[in-house]
């Protein structure tokens, strides 16, 4: 314990390292460490969100710069389409004016879409605006003009048209007009030849139309045209040439009437149409210029720039935090090894004082400082006291054990005759349990014989009850038997009952004889003489003897009568006899039934009673086992209380011992008393 | 029946001819000889005649001819014999002018009583069979003669 105490003594005094200090953060440095860092953490949370809504903002600007790109390089594309469109309109070509109309409408949708927007697209807003409203001027203007190009469509188509048909008559008029000069059929060859001259000026006249129209030209083609109406006149009527002449000339001049009724709007579109050619120009200019705007104002955007800003500050305040972290953990480490410094010092001391204690002085008092250690030393110091009052308590209790230890030995001494007694006791018990578990067995082996012969009951009652089955059985046969014989009988009687219904005929019919014979030989004898009476008489006497023998067999009859019904009364009376026998059997049976239910019941009781004596024979078993057992504990008992007598003795040897070890303890002398 | 063939042969025919006939009425047994009777007849249908004496059992039609029928019994002052229906009826002969019959409780056949033993008492000749019946001989034409035969009034 003193070793040990040197030792922590010897490693305290190792040298401690110096406490280092690191930069700080200038204005913030002031502040204590979370201030510090809450603050860094709000403004890194700002800069994040700033980060993150500038790429957002960016993102969308592009998406939109892009799209108005598109849509202002669609309306310089419509524009010359329109400029394409207008040329062919004025060259009068149907189709084109279609296209005209399609483009405009496209057009002003586009111009719609930049100037009000869309859910998607804001309206077009900062430099491009100035150019979209002159470009929606110049646009409006444009559609008043398409608008009487359009209006012009009649009039340019039928011009066309016009011309297509001067065209196809051409030629061939002018091949009959000769023909018509050189046969002249009654008309004069020289209106022939006006008529193809003047057929000539109204196609030079349309021709014309075609680049340029002004109201004299209109003027000339309408006067071209009443000439032509009055040379018409002059040409011969039947002729078949003529008519066919007159037919084309007519078809032609019905296309030139078609121009100049459209005339004053074919004018008006003429005009419009150059107009559109000259505003068109102008306003590819315009959207190139607004196309260069939406590009300019794409590339030119600020969102970008305020996205890389705010990384930056970010990562910045990341790598100040992180500075942070480390130098407070320094500081926290040089502050820990200033305090464990004090401590060892601390330390020491004590341990100075403390050495004496070790050497069992117990009157030793440690000093009690404002240091580390200045609660132990009070520790040490109530340790102390505690361990005083030990030693004292412990002698006080060597003496009182070494008074207990020979009351103890005179109480184990005791115990044990008691467990001599008590072994005693077990073995006369244990042989009563052995005659028990004699006496239970020989009852079980009784209850067995007695199970055999209830089951042997059984077995007689079941061969009893069969035989009264088959006895019931043999007496149904003898009923139906003696009741077949009884319809027998019965039959028999209504036979002899017949016989004597008809013996009865035979002495009715014997009497009538009789009397007629009677009668015979009484009239015989007045009348035919003795011979004939003989007869008579012998007639009469043989129906006598009919008559006796009849009513002899009508005796006979029903004495058979008689004893047919007497046979059938017996009969019946054994019907009834095997019907009381039946009844008999059967109560036997049931009676049988109820033997053998009985038996049954005696058989499982007694087997009940078998198995709860050879329950009881186990249990005797187990008791007597038990008994051993108690018997062996006892013996270990008594065992056991020898060995704690000795173990008494030893004890008291050791409170001497302990008391003698105990007085190396220097005690304070107020303390001894 | 078996012996019919032998009971109709020469041999067992009696050789004496009886000439009586045997009745029984009532108690009594009689001989009457078959020359002072007709017909023998069983009971034919009779027809009550009121204010007669009991013996007197009515009259009855026979193929036309009326008969008075008589108890025999009775008119012999014994007790009427037989069940009212049953018996047969004796027509006394033609020759006697007297439309008579006997009402006899049963007519036993011809019997011959010559082999008899007579016995001879106050009111006439009686006769005992071998079987020890004793038989009365019935004198007819003086029956018929007697006033208390005619005299059937009540």
């Amino acid at each position: 314990m003193t070793l040990n105490l040197i030792s922590l003594k010897r490693l305290l005094q190792a040298a401690d390292p110096a406490a280092a200090d690191g930069l700080r953060i200038p204005y913030l440095g002031r502040l204590p460490f979370e201030q510090q860092l809450r603050i860094l953490g709000i403004a890194l949370l700002l800069f994040l969100a700033l980060a993150l809504a500038a790429a957002y903002l960016d993102h969308l600007a592009t998406i939109q710069g892009t799209r108005y790109v598109a849509q202002s390089s669609r309306l310089l594309m419509l524009s010359q389409r329109l400029a394409k469109d207008a040329q062919q309109a004025l060259a009068g070509a149907d189709p084109a004016f279609e296209d005209l109309s399609r483009s405009r409408e496209q057009m002003s949708g586009v111009l719609r879409l930049l100037d009000k927007g869309d859910p998607a697209l804001p309206a077009t807003s900062g430099k491009p605006r100035r150019m979209l409203d002159q470009l929606v001027t110049q646009a409006r203007k444009l559609e008043i003009q398409l608008q009487a190009l359009q209006a012009g469509r009649p009039g340019l188509v039928a011009v066309q048209a016009a011309i297509g048909v001067g065209d196809a008559a051409g030629p061939p008029l002018r091949e009959m007009l000769q023909e018509l000069a050189a046969h002249p059929n009654g008309a004069d060859p020289q209106r022939a030849l006006r008529l193809a001259l003047q057929l000539e000026r109204l196609g030079q006249d349309t021709g014309r139309m075609l680049g340029e129209v002004t109201p004299e030209q209109v003027e000339r083609l309408q006067r071209d045209l009443q000439e032509t109406a009055g040379l018409l006149q002059g040409l011969p009527a039947g002729d078949p040439l003529a008519a066919k002449v007159r037919e084309l000339v007519e078809e032609y001049r019905a296309a030139a009437g078609a121009v100049i009724g459209n005339a004053p709007g074919l004018l008006a579109a003429k005009h419009a149409g150059r107009s559109v050619l000259d505003d068109s120009a102008v306003m590819q200019q315009q959207v190139q210029l607004l196309v260069d705007a939406y590009q300019s104002q794409l590339s030119g955007r600020l969102s970008g720039l305020v996205m890389t800003l705010a990384g930056g500050m970010v990562l910045l305040l990341l790598l100040l935090m992180s500075k942070l972290y480390l130098d407070e953990a320094r500081r926290h480490a040089n502050q820990v090894e200033l305090a464990n410094r004090r401590n060892r010092q601390a330390i020491l001391r004590l341990t100075d004082e403390m050495v004496d204690l070790a050497g069992g002085d117990l009157t030793v008092r440690a000093t009690v400082s404002h240091d580390i250690t200045g609660t132990i030393a009070e520790a040490v110091n109530y340790t102390t006291g505690e361990l005083r009052k030990l030693v004292a308590a412990i002698t006080d209790a060597a003496a009182k054990v070494a008074q207990a230890t020979g009351a103890a030995q005179q109480t184990v001494q005791q115990l044990l005759e008691a467990a001599q007694e008590q072994q005693r006791e077990l073995r006369h018990t244990a042989g009563a349990v052995e005659l028990i578990t004699q006496s239970v067995q020989e009852i079980d082996r009784s209850a067995l014989q007695s199970a055999q012969v209830a089951h042997h009951t059984l077995e007689m009652t079941e061969q009893g009850a069969r035989a009264v089955r088959n006895t019931m059985a043999g007496m149904d046969a003898i009923r139906a038997q003696i009741q077949e014989t009884a319809k027998r009988i019965k039959r028999l009687g209504e036979s002899s009952q017949e016989i004597g219904e008809i013996v009865e005929l035979i002495a009715d019919i014997t009497e009538q004889t009789n009397v007629l014979a009677l009668n015979a030989a009484i009239q015989a004898a007045g009348e035919a003489g003795p011979g004939y009476s003989l007869v008579a008489e012998e007639v009469q006497r043989l129906a006598e003897r009919s008559a006796a023998a009849a009513g002899q067999i009508g005796t006979l009859v029903k004495t058979i009568q008689r004893d047919t019904q007497d046979a059938a009364g017996a009969m019946e009376q054994s019907t009834q006899g095997v019907v009381e026998g039946g009844r008999l059997a059967q109560s036997a049976e049931q009676a049988l039934r109820q033997i053998e239910q009985i038996s049954r019941q005696l058989a499982a009781l007694i087997s009940n009673i078998s198995v709860a004596t050879q329950t009881q024979a186990q249990m005797a078993q187990e008791v007597a086992a038990a008994m051993a057992n108690i018997q062996d504990i006892t013996a270990q008992a008594g065992e056991g209380a020898k060995k704690t007598s000795d173990a008494v003795t030893e004890l008291a040897e050791l409170a001497i011992e302990l008391r003698v070890s105990v007085s190396g303890f220097r005690l304070p002398q107020e303390h001894d008393g | 029946m078996s012996d019919g063939p032998q009971s109709l042969g020469i041999q067992q025919a009696p050789t004496v001819h009886a000439t009586t006939l045997g009745v029984e009425a009532g108690q009594d047994y009689w001989l009457v000889e078959t020359a002072d009777i007709s017909e023998v007849l069983p009971l034919p249908r009779l027809t009550h005649v009121p204010l007669t004496k009991s013996w007197y059992r009515g009259v009855a039609n026979i193929r036309g001819k009326l008969y008075s029928i008589s108890d025999l019994a009775g008119l012999m002052g014994r007790q009427q014999g037989g069940a009212a229906g049953t018996g047969s009826v004796l027509l006394v002969s033609p020759r006697f002018g007297c439309n008579a019959g006997l009402l006899v409780t049963r007519v036993l056949g011809l019997r011959d009583a010559t082999q008899w033993q007579l016995v001879q008492t106050a009111d006439g000749a009686t006769y005992r069979d071998k079987e020890g019946r004793v038989w009365h001989k019935l004198d007819i034409a003086r029956l018929l003669q007697q006033p208390e035969f005619l005299q059937i009034e009540a």
